[in-house]
């Protein structure tokens, strides 16, 4: 689709807990301005993925690059560091904090000369945040269990949104909601596309998968079965590929 | 009783090494003065009455001890007039005394009442009383560095000696003043209960040659008492008498008694409870209870801060008499020390 | 108080509790007790100063409930504290005695801490156990006896003394508290504290080294139950084992009217204060009404049981 470096890139990542392979053989290259679904069963694999890419799982071998060169992360905070950020299923809110704290949680910021938080500051960027991407809540002081189910989905993507630079991964982002918060949240995901970053979105729902996708990476009991470029492919295809009925 | 073991704990005076004398003497070795010596002349009630006192009661804790000891006090501050400004218990913690002290203090109160939890730490705590002359009327313990008359008016406690006495003659008494008995004493250094033990010794040895102490056993947790006394039964099976330092620990050398089928070993203990009372109407092995009589002590700590009013001299050292408790007179003698009527059971 | 200003009305109805209720029970004293001297300054100061070491130990538990852990030893350690620094200053300088006995209190809280945080023991049981081991120790210290403490400084410092005509107990409550509250509310470590409450896994994943946070939080109980052990040294001149015992429930009725939860993620520091106030305006006022020691429990009673019913209403909803 595009020429430019990949953003990420797996080569031949393997990864066993003991004698259990969890993930086999899987390379995958993603790109700017990219969302790439990956799909398949339970227990096909996917979260040790995420948990590999944002660094809390070392594979056991192969290689990933960040903009063409290797890295090695040794553990989540230096995943982040490098600008890859997570939004978790369970959003890993601190409910009774309000947006701001949460948006800036372990990275606060402060000001001299105690060093003592700037929560002015914090707030306005966190408004300026969640205004620009649309993401409605009361004010970015609201606490977080005041908000509904899509406004705290939106709350932890424009968390990750501020800090990745490279990559987001959205552990099923939509589960949880309805299906008018479900369209809000798909529409702000298409908005994070505009800003360079590249996407990788584990979701069961195949509908949304095809809306939101450029391409699809199906996973079954640890392999990598194949990858699709979305406008290329129909679901049938894609479901035999996760179930390996033909 | 509960009440006893609270006050024994807070009664924690420097007293440790006591001789066996034949009387109760203070902290300081103040020689005794007994509390019925201590009135108010019904010639000076109009005086007192026209004064407009005011008192506050400032206890450690709460027990049947301090109801019956309040209860002497306020009905002796009634009828001289006096008015009761406020009542604190300090539940022993010394630092909740202080404040009590301090909160009463805005009342401005002529006089307290007070059993100071233990010298040390009472000493800073009076002293803003004592600044502002309140009259001051301590019970059993005296904050450290404290000067008869200057900073107190008097020392109020029970006549432990006469407790210890009575118990030894009660319990000879029952035992045609012949046979061997045992001596189960409170094994830490605290005033009350040494003097008392110390007494019931020296009367033994002292006045019934025919008696013979022949088991000594110090207790210092109540919850042993049964195993104590299980020993030291195996050991005398024929022990005619034993002596409990008190009645806690009393419950349990019953117990022991009693699963050895053992009726004719007679006891003798201190302070009034409902178990060893009823064990005593029933004709078991209880010989008698000593008692103090808290309400007289009550009275007798009023009496003294008001004689301190009226400038009377007043002497360091007062002692409430004990009453002997027998099956026989049970429910007066609840009543003397407690000022209370005894527990439906024992009536 | 920032979260008095968000759009949602009646959101912090818990932390609004103790500004009402403190506001009526004072009210209601002073209307019924002003011909006994409620209102003097000397009785409004005496409840500063005996509330003293209270509110130092509700600051301490502020941060340890806020970050979901709770320390039932402090009491104890209140107790070691005031008599190592008594034992240390009959034959050393003060500052010995002061460090000895904030030291004491910090290895203390640091050992509870380093159990829960690394050992993975809940606190509740960790401190349970060493409430009783540090009371124990505390008896044997000095077999039960009092030692009076004779150093004028030190009683100066942190017992009867005055600076600028403040009271010395005075000036430690409004330091304590300013302190704690910019340390809670105003830095990263109090931001983390509240978040490794609210959510462990998203403090963990936040990169907030949540072990950590928990080892600094009970460290601090101990530091601050050391803090009111010379605070108690002080205003007594002597320590006993028996200093603090008896502190645990106020202390807990105190953070918890103030607003803090007990299950962790949200508190405030002046909350605690106010708390602790209430509390010692409790014991003051119902003693100058005159009541019977039992009506005063009694009512002391009821009162801080509808407090707490009132703050925790809604913690489930």
């Amino acid at each position: 689709m595009t020429t430019q470096t990949s953003v990420l890139s797996l080569k031949n990542i393997h990864k066993s807990f003991g004698g259990i392979v969890a993930i086999q053989d899987f390379s995958l290259d993603l790109h700017a301005g990219e969302i790439v679904a990956l799909v398949g069963d339970n227990g096909a694999g996917k979260s040790t993925l995420i948990k590999i890419v944002s660094g809390v799982y070392t594979p056991t071998s192969g290689a990933i690059g960040l903009d063409g060169a290797p890295v090695a992360f040794s553990d989540a905070s230096s995943a982040r560091a490098r600008g890859i950020e997570v939004v978790y299923q369970d959003l890993a809110l601190a409910d009774q904090q309000p947006v701001f704290m949460n948006m800036f949680l372990g990275r606060e910021l402060t000001k001299p000369p105690f060093g003592l938080l700037d929560k002015t500051r914090m707030r306005r960027e966190s408004q300026q945040l969640v205004d620009d991407l649309d993401v409605r809540i009361p004010s970015a002081g609201s606490t977080i269990r005041d908000l509904s189910g899509g406004q705290r989905q939106g709350i932890a993507i424009a968390r990750a949104t501020h800090w990745a630079s490279k990559l987001i991964l959205l552990d099923e982002p939509t589960a949880a909601l309805g299906v008018a918060e479900t369209a809000r949240v798909e529409e702000l995901i298409e908005t994070l596309k505009a800003r360079d970053l590249a996407i990788l979105i584990i979701s069961h729902s195949l509908d949304q998968v095809f809306r939101l996708s450029d391409r699809i990476c199906v996973l079954r009991r640890g392999q990598q079965i194949g990858v699709r470029e979305t406008a290329n492919t129909d679901k049938n295809e894609i479901v035999s590929m996760i179930t390996g009925v033909a | 009783m509960k009440h006893f073991l609270k006050t024994c704990a807070a009664a924690v005076l420097t007293v440790a090494a006591l001789p066996a004398l034949a009387q109760t003497i203070g902290p300081n070795g103040e020689t005794a003065t007994p509390s019925s010596s201590i009135t108010v002349p019904q010639a000076d009630v109009d005086a007192v009455k026209a004064g407009n006192y005011t008192a506050a009661l400032l206890w450690h804790d709460q027990s049947d001890f301090v109801n019956a000891v309040t209860a002497g006090a306020t009905d002796e501050f009634d009828r001289l007039g006096i008015k009761v400004v406020a009542t604190t218990s300090a539940g022993f913690d010394a630092a909740k005394q202080r404040s009590d002290i301090e909160t009463a203090l805005t009342k401005e109160p002529s006089i307290i009442l007070s059993l100071p939890l233990d010298p040390v730490t009472s000493a800073a705590a009076f002293e803003e009383a004592k600044e502002e002359g309140v009259k001051l009327v301590f019970l059993s313990n005296l904050p450290a560095g404290y000067e008869h008359p200057k900073d107190y008016a008097a020392i109020v406690t029970d006549d432990l000696f006469q407790m210890g006495k009575q118990a030894a003659d009660a319990l000879a008494a029952s035992m045609g003043n012949e046979g061997t008995v045992g001596w189960i004493f409170h094994d830490a250094s605290y005033y009350v209960t040494n003097q008392r033990d110390n007494a019931f010794k020296t009367t033994i040895e002292n006045d019934y040659p025919n008696i013979s102490i022949v088991a000594e056993q110090g207790i210092s947790d109540p919850a042993r008492a049964e195993e104590i006394a299980n020993a030291m039964l195996l050991r005398n099976p024929d022990i005619g008498g034993i002596y409990v330092t008190w009645a806690g620990p009393a419950e349990g050398v019953l117990a022991a008694l009693r699963a050895n089928g053992n009726k004719d070993t007679k006891i003798v203990t201190l302070d009034l409870s409902e178990p060893v009372a009823l064990d005593m109407k029933r004709g078991g092995n209880v010989a008698a209870i000593v008692a103090d009589e808290a309400y007289e002590l009550g009275r007798a700590m009023a009496a003294a801060a008001v004689l301190d009013l009226l400038d009377q001299d007043v002497p360091p050292f007062v002692v409430a008499p004990a009453v002997t408790v027998t099956a026989d007179n049970i429910a007066e003698g609840w009543m003397q020390s407690l000022h209370i009527e005894a527990p439906e059971s024992v009536r | 108080m920032d979260r008095m200003k968000t759009a949602i009305p009646g959101l912090d109805l818990q932390q609004m509790v103790i500004y009402v209720g403190f506001l009526a029970i004072f009210v209601f004293f002073a209307l019924t007790l002003h011909d006994d001297g409620f209102l003097t300054q000397r009785n409004l100061t005496n409840i500063v100063l005996q509330t003293a070491p209270v509110t130092i130990m509700a600051i301490g538990l502020v941060f340890a409930l806020s970050a979901g852990e709770i320390d039932l030893s402090f009491g104890s350690i209140v107790a070691v504290s005031a008599l190592s620094a008594a034992v240390v200053m009959q034959s050393m300088p003060m500052f010995v005695g002061i460090a000895a006995g904030l030291g004491v209190g910090i290895a203390i809280g640091a050992f509870n801490g380093l159990l829960v945080a690394y050992l993975k023991l809940p606190s509740f049981l960790v401190t349970l156990a060493t409430m009783g081991l540090f009371a124990g120790i505390a008896r044997s210290m000095t077999d039960l006896r009092s030692i009076p403490v004779i150093n004028d400084s030190f009683t100066a410092i942190f017992g009867s003394g005055k600076l600028f005509s403040i009271p010395s107990l005075v000036i430690w409550t409004v330091l304590g508290v300013a302190l704690g509250h910019i340390i809670y509310r105003h830095t990263r470590f109090g931001a983390h504290v509240l978040a490794t409450g609210d959510s462990p896994r998203a403090a963990q994943v936040s990169g907030i080294k949540v072990p950590r946070i928990r080892l600094y939080v009970l460290t601090i109980c101990g530091g601050c139950a050391g803090l009111a052990g010379l605070l108690y040294a002080g205003r007594l001149q002597a320590a006993k084992y028996t200093l603090g015992e008896s502190d645990l429930m106020t202390v807990i009725a105190a953070v918890i009217v103030g607003g803090t939860a007990l299950n962790g993620g949200k508190g405030s520091v002046i909350g605690a204060l106010l708390g602790s106030l209430l509390m010692g305006m409790l014991n003051n006022g119902l003693i100058l009404m005159n009541l019977k020691v039992s009506d005063q429990m009694i009512v002391r009673g009821l009162i801080i049981l509808i407090a707490v019913a009132i703050s925790l209403r809604d913690v489930n909803r």
